[in-house]
């Protein structure tokens, strides 16, 4: 997949760096670039912009980290019953579109697309995360404020982490992506420590909200190549949308993810249902007026968020579960962003506590 | 001279003082639905607050089922609502929870279905049964207001008959039926 990228923008201090010259390599003729002093300045909102969020997707910003790369995953909260994911920040914003996106209020004040050029930094603060851990599994993903691979065909960063998890018994690197950008990857052996993952959508919202994303089954094409290459391959059905037709829509797309991936060989499946801040349910409707999927059965929760009312959501949770169980018995499902009363209703126990959650998901 | 539809808007949104945002969206509607949304609140006496509701939920049925304004405006259960007997005030109203069920159909059977349940289980005044807001959790709230041991064991004794129906309550909340 190429995205259209109006310019790149490159911080003065990373002129020399290998992923700088790495993406010049291989950027397509006649988009221009230029360098500026701060690479934090140029990911801002661009003030002369009709929709600056929209903009900063297709101004790339090559900058410096200045701040630390790990971070506990932004969903992470008490209020819910966590899975213990550590995202690892390589990259912000996503040249993709999808309509329901946390990005476009997350990043609304920095849009820009950012890659950082000091990646490798990250390792030494991976390793003094896995020699804290001891030998507790962790699973640590690319995947949260951007697309894992969305860019991978120009910084080749997959290569890298590949090989350095490939090295770390008690990390698991989970690449979270809705493109078929695998080429990188399948140069590489993960040893099994790389997870490779697929936010998945019936056809129906792929078509309506997820716009410049490779089609579902482009990705579940893909995810059967990298599990042949030795990943382990997960999904994630996120967000789901109860639109009228759904229960079909997803027991299919359930039915069509068996056909192309052998179901006991899935590491797990996470489930999250649509929720929207009101800002970012503002800002959404206004950017996509005519999706239908933003205008669902959805009522202000106790947490704060627009969710598909209760009932309405559970039985949704409840017919995946059972297909899912149906295809693979065994298969590790968890929840994202619900509280442990959802938990408890949907699988009949009490969630995890999010270390040893993430722990099972890493070893999974 | 007949006045205009854009002239007549602004007269209502003039009067209403409807807020000069809400105007303009209104203004910018196709000419069909403009006008057939002016057709209705000159039928009916629609408050302000009463519009911009509607206004939000007309949008928003729209966007869904891909209709114009004006198609869902003449659709036979508004259309009974507008042209049928009854005071204005009260047309108003009901205009508008028809509007609310048609943007949150499954949401609104489940309230009304459930509300109906607790209703025919006719449980004594002190034993007060509450369904989150907008079946907005799957919590079911029970709470009883006894005035000593007597009472309270009646109502106790009241609550324990209804007991396998407001399971069944519960369960619909946690997504058990069919919607």
């Amino acid at each position: 997949m190429t995205f259209d990228l109006d310019r790149v923008l490159i911080e003065d201090e990373c002129r020399s760096s290998d992923l700088v010259e790495r993406v010049l390599a291989a950027l397509p003729a006649g988009v221009p670039t230029e360098f500026v002093a701060d690479g934090r300045e140029a990911a801002r909102p661009a003030p002369d912009a009709a929709d600056a969020f929209a903009a900063g997707k297709r101004r790339l910003v090559l900058r410096r980290r200045r701040g630390a790369f790990l971070m506990g995953c932004p969903a992470a909260s008490n209020k819910f019953a966590c899975c213990g994911y550590l995202v690892l920040v390589l990259a912000s914003n996503c040249p993709m579109d999808c309509s329901y996106c946390f990005l476009q209020e997350y990043v609304a004040d920095n849009p820009g697309l950012q890659i950082f050029t000091n990646y490798a930094e990250a390792f030494t603060e991976l390793d003094r995360v896995a020699r804290d851990a001891q030998a507790l599994p962790l699973r640590i993903g690319t995947g949260e404020l951007a697309d894992s691979l969305a860019f991978d065909r120009m910084t080749r960063i997959s290569a890298d982490l590949v090989d350095y998890f490939a090295g770390r018994p008690n990390l698991t690197l989970e690449l979270k992506t809705k493109t078929a950008e695998i080429d990188n990857l399948l140069t590489r052996d993960p040893k099994g420590r790389t997870l490779v993952s697929w936010s998945l959508s019936p056809e129906r919202v792929f078509r309506t909200s997820e716009h410049r994303t490779a089609p579902p089954e482009a990705r579940l094409g893909a995810a059967r190549k990298v599990l042949e290459a030795g990943y382990k391959v997960a999904f994630h059905l996120d967000p789901i949308i109860a639109y009228d037709g759904a229960e079909r829509d997803y027991a299919r797309l359930i039915e069509q993810l068996g056909d192309f991936i052998p179901p006991a060989r899935l590491s797990f499946i996470s489930l999250g249902g649509l929720r929207m801040t009101p800002s970012l349910r503002k800002r959404a409707r206004e950017r996509f007026l005519a999706d239908p999927m933003l205008v669902g059965e959805d009522v202000l929760s106790p947490d704060g968020r627009y969710r598909t009312f209760t009932p309405l959501r559970l039985r949704l949770y409840h017919r995946l579960r059972e297909q899912i169980s149906r295809i693979a018995p065994a298969l590790p499902i968890y929840l994202c962003m619900e509280t442990p009363d959802i938990h408890r209703r949907l699988m009949a126990e009490s969630p995890l506590p999010p270390a040893h959650l993430g722990a099972t998901l890493a070893r999974a | 001279m007949r006045r205009s539809v854009d002239e007549r808007i602004r007269e209502w949104a003039e009067k209403r003082r409807l807020p000069q945002s809400l105007l303009e969206s209104w203004r910018r509607l196709a000419s069909d639905d403009s006008a057939a949304l002016l057709g209705i609140v000159e039928a009916l006496p629609i408050r302000t607050g009463q519009f911009t509701v509607m206004f939000a939920l007309l949008e928003e049925i729209a966007v869904r089922d891909g209709e114009s304004l004006a198609a869902i405006l003449s659709r036979a259960p508004l259309r009974r609502i507008v042209d049928g007997d009854g005071s204005g005030p009260a047309k108003a109203a009901a205009l508008l929870d028809a509007l609310r069920v048609l943007r949150y159909p499954r949401l609104e059977a489940l309230k009304r279905r459930l509300s109906r349940e607790v209703g025919a289980l006719g449980l004594p005044a002190g034993v007060r049964v509450a369904l989150p807001p907008d079946l907005s959790s799957d919590e079911l709230r029970i709470e009883l207001v006894a005035h000593g041991s007597r009472q309270l064991a009646g109502l106790i004794d009241a609550l324990s008959a209804a007991r396998d129906a407001l399971g069944r309550v519960a369960d619909a909340l946690g997504g058990a039926d069919d919607l």
